[in-house]
């Protein structure tokens, strides 16, 4: 017990340093650890290695906010923070949410740790309950995500098609990357080119190209200049605020985690609409909770006892080296998770300082470039010329909300289409249609 | 630490915080953040040097629509990778690939949510394949639902959990089924060799029992003796209620062979393949044929044949011999179990004279004879002892050659698909490649210090010389007082 504590301790810290890395997806770092316990060149037995990971995943759900914020470069689950997170931080209040959103986090964390002790029989039943539905809801969550866009113009353009189209501009260019991410989520499903021994990568070429690459070129375009950062002796929200944004984020990211294929940007989002959230610190605060439910919440549902369902990149690495059978494992894993939230928590406020006072030597345009430049090694070195090609096109598809104004969570059709359409039983004929059948 | 902001002093909120900082990102009209937009969305103000986001703009429109029209024609000619079983890694979890081999052990089907599973060998490994309601009900309809003993190609999505693989099936016409053809059989021919043959039986009806709900023994007897032919419940939920079955009465069974324990059975596919005769047929004739007259149109007969071994090369579970007989060249395939059961199986070498009965295959465009037992090899004329050499006189233009080395092995190390060691004979060093599934079957395993004899093929990779056994018979180690 002691020796699986101390491993999540370990990968909660080194995840901690490492999701300051703009753009470095924690994935991927398991990714690379998975490769080479695989090919016996670290000694790592499957168990120690699930307990790194679920620190590893615990640190990096609380600290990526350091870059999501000062940094702007972040992965499709903290699409939302982006605006609220980016605008506190031109207004030098970088740290307070960055605070903000790891209370979010404690709270997420705090919720997942209450539902130990009926976890393994409320999530047995819920999914009994939900299998047989999960198409139509799957179905009913896309056109959620397309029918609530609204046209959006500032009203400048003359009267007639061109004040419509700056109306509807943004509208067609969310249909447009939803409709080709699903394409491009299709061809990759149905008929990678990547080569057979990068398989479990298979989406890491598409997932940076839509959301990481856009980002960090919006950056580039954008000429942002960080200004000097508060250190704030204590923040801004109530006790209400944060109970509020810490049970819809949870809300919204324990959905996510449920559903397969809902990431948690769509879950918050749901929550966010659900309890009608106008207040950015409830927004951050939620995010915060919404996060650490995605991304712990779906892991520790790989050691509920009964469940066993694989959700999250993290799990279904672990799972082609091990499982979790008895209630013990899940009350470590649960115990691990929260001393290695309030860890990274801990950490979270010492890096955020380090960020800021690096922030004040660096130019925010040598950064943009350094994590470009990251990007691109990490997908070139994993997935080859060939995944660079998958990460341009996937990049041109994730510039189009970014450039027209429209939701980059539509781009999350890279799941959501082919995934949908498997389940509603159609997605053979599209595949065939697109002559990946042959 | 949490505080309400109009109590606290030290919030944030309550500091006056400086204008917003002038930059390129922010609108010269207005002085808020528009970052990439070129027209301020807030007052409508174009805002200038952004000239290069038309240009961004631009090309990701041609990156998203041009470049996946690329990726997807590159997709389209991209074959899905075939993949053997013992090659499965934890890194491939979730990559689409092929697999191909023999169904083994019962079909597991359930009704209720049309859930269909098999076990897949492919020689090197098993892999559990399964598929959902929509793919089953197609198969179904389609008559191409897998039976133990059918040779399956099956695309599908790879799942690697805790080191056992399997597959998920999404699409029906990515399992290509090949039952081929049933060997005619006495009863009393049938031996525990022929497990996962495909056979037809034919004979008298002697007893009908079911020992259990959902299990059917039909016991059939002819003048060679008898056997039990198993309908197991999921052959009856997939192909439908069994015929009406009586003693005394003749029946055609044609299915895979099984074991229980240590008796043979015969196991149909369908129930389809249970069919009533008047009375007991008479097995046909089979001629010697020359290998030149063999061609694609003769897949899946039976043919005799009587020929030279000019080569043989180990595979994932065999061996395969190439058969001349001066009119042209033709593959003789023995499985495992075949090659064992020979009576002296090193016999059968390069130079030895055999005689072959077996059914014609066509495999990736080459025609091979497949005997279904030991007895249809016969080995004319033995094959001479493989030369000895020396590896000081191999170099890289013996690649293909059968020798015969002797020396002190090294440390052996594994490499993904086996094992390899180096072996010194005092003139040179070599390394011996041994195949994951050829190596599990050597007595006593290769070990560091042994004093081993071994033949093989010589092979050259990147400039280094290697040699590689194809049988269990290639390899003998001498015992230390020898």
């Amino acid at each position: 017990m002691i020796e699986n504590l101390l491993w999540t301790v370990v990968g909660t810290s080194v995840a901690s340093v490492l999701a300051l890395i703009p753009a470095l997806h924690i994935y991927n770092v398991a990714g690379v650890i998975l490769l080479l316990s695989t090919a016996g060149r670290i000694p790592l037995p499957p168990e120690r290695m699930a307990f790194l990971f679920l620190g590893m995943v615990t640190g990096y759900a609380m600290v990526n906010t350091i870059p999501s914020i000062f940094l702007s470069a972040p992965d499709e689950s903290t699409v939302f923070v982006v605006l609220p997170g980016q605008s506190y931080a031109l207004q030098r209040r970088g740290y307070e949410a960055v605070v903000l959103t790891g209370l979010g986090g404690l709270g997420g964390l705090a919720a997942l740790v209450a539902l130990t002790p009926v976890a393994s029989r409320l999530f047995p039943t819920l999914r009994a309950i939900i299998q047989p539905h999960l198409p139509w809801i799957l179905s009913t969550v896309i056109a959620y995500m397309l029918l609530s866009e609204w046209p959006k113009g500032a009203e400048r353009a003359p009267a007639g098609w061109q004040r419509w189209w700056e109306g509807w501009s943004s509208l067609t260019a969310g249909l447009a990357t939803f409709l080709l991410s699903g394409l491009l989520g299709f061809v990759l499903m149905y008929r990678s080119p990547l080569p057979l021994q990068v398989g479990y990568q298979n989406l890491l070429p598409a997932f940076v190209g839509l959301f990481a690459v856009p980002w960090v070129i919006t950056n580039l375009l954008g000429q942002v200049e960080m200004p000097p950062q508060h250190i704030a002796r204590d923040v801004d929200a109530p006790w209400s605020i944060l109970l509020q944004g810490t049970l819809a984020g949870t809300a919204g990211g324990l959905f996510a985690a449920f559903f397969p294929v809902v990431t948690g940007g769509i879950g918050g989002l749901l929550a966010g609409q659900a309890t009608a959230q106008r207040d950015s610190r409830t927004f951050l605060v939620a995010q915060g909770a919404a996060k650490m439910t995605y991304y712990v919440g779906g892991f520790l549902f790989f050691f509920v006892p009964g469940l066993h369902i694989t959700r999250g990149g993290m799990a279904w690495m672990v799972s082609t080296q091990y499982a979790a059978y008895t209630p013990e494992q899940y009350i470590q894993a649960a115990g691990g998770a929260l001393v290695g939230g309030v860890l990274a928590f801990l950490f979270s406020l010492g890096l955020t300082r380090v960020v800021i006072a690096l922030l004040a030597r660096i130019s925010y345009r040598i950064i943009s470039w350094a994590t470009l430049a990251i990007l691109l090694i990490v997908v070139g070195s994993l997935t080859g010329l060939v995944g660079l090609g998958i990460c341009a096109v996937a990049t041109g598809i994730g510039m189009l909300p970014v450039l027209w104004g429209a939701r980059r969570m539509n781009a999350m059709g890279v799941l959501l289409l082919p995934i949908a359409l498997n389940m509603a039983g159609a997605g053979d004929a599209v595949a065939r249609v697109l002559g990946l059948l042959h | 630490m949490v505080t309400q902001a109009p109590k606290s002093h030290h919030s944030i909120s309550n500091e006056p915080l400086p204008p917003p900082v002038p930059n390129a990102s922010c609108c010269g009209s207005c002085g808020r953040f528009v970052g990439p937009y070129d027209r301020c969305p807030y007052c409508g103000a174009t805002t200038r040097g952004r000239l290069s986001v038309r240009w961004v703009k631009g090309a990701a429109l041609l990156l998203a629509t041009l470049g996946l029209i690329a990726l997807w024609l590159l997709a389209r000619r991209t074959e899905i990778p075939t993949l053997s079983a013992g090659e499965a890694t934890g890194t491939m979890n979730l990559a689409y690939v092929r697999l191909d081999g023999h169904v083994v052990r019962n079909i597991n089907y359930d009704p209720g949510n049309g859930y269909l599973g098999f076990w897949l060998n492919d020689g090197t490994g098993e892999v559990y394949v399964s598929m959902y309601r929509d793919v089953t009900v197609t198969l179904l309809s389609q008559n191409s639902v897998p039976a133990i003993g059918d040779r399956v190609s099956v695309a599908g999505t790879l799942r690697i959990r805790e080191g056992m693989v399997s597959m998920t099936v999404n699409v029906p016409e990515h399992l290509i089924l090949d039952r081929g053809t049933a060997l005619q059989l006495n009863t009393g021919d049938i031996t525990l060799l022929d497990e996962g043959l495909r056979v037809q039986v034919a004979g008298e009806v002697q007893q009908v029992t079911e020992p259990y709900s959902g299990l059917t023994l039909i016991k059939v007897a002819d003048e060679s003796g008898e056997i039990t032919i198993a309908i197991d419940e999921v052959v009856t939920a997939l192909t439908g209620p069994l015929p009406e079955i009586a003693v005394g009465q003749v029946i055609s069974v044609e299915g895979a062979v099984s074991l229980y324990r240590t008796t043979p059975q015969v196991l149909p596919g369908s129930v389809t393949d249970i069919v009533t005769l008047p009375a007991l047929p008479e097995p046909g004739p089979v001629h010697l044929n020359a290998l030149s007259e063999l061609s694609p149109e003769d897949e899946r007969t039976q043919v005799r044949a009587r020929a030279r071994v000019v080569l043989l090369e180990g595979l994932p579970g065999g061996v395969k011999a190439t058969l001349d007989d001066g009119t042209a060249q033709v593959m003789l395939l023995l499985w495992d179990r075949i090659h064992q059961a020979l009576s002296n199986p090193p016999a059968l070498d390069v130079g030895a004279e055999v005689e072959v009965t077996g059914e014609v295959k066509l495999y990736r465009g080459e025609l091979e004879i497949i005997p279904a037992r030991a007895d249809d090899v016969i080995v004319i004329v033995p094959a001479e002892p493989v030369p000895w050499v020396q590896i000081a006189d191999l170099s890289t233009a013996d690649a293909g050659r059968i020798v015969r080395l002797r020396g002190l092995l090294g440390e052996p190390y594994g490499f993904s698909s086996g094992v390899k060691a180096p072996l010194n004979d005092g003139s040179g060093r070599i390394t011996l490649l041994f195949w994951s599934n050829l190596y599990t079957q050597f007595s006593p395993q290769p070990q560091t210090g042994q004093e081993v004899e071994v033949t093989g093929m010589v092979g050259a990779f990147r400039g280094n010389l290697e040699l590689i056994p194809r049988s269990r018979y290639d390899w003998y180690v001498r015992p230390r007082d020898d």
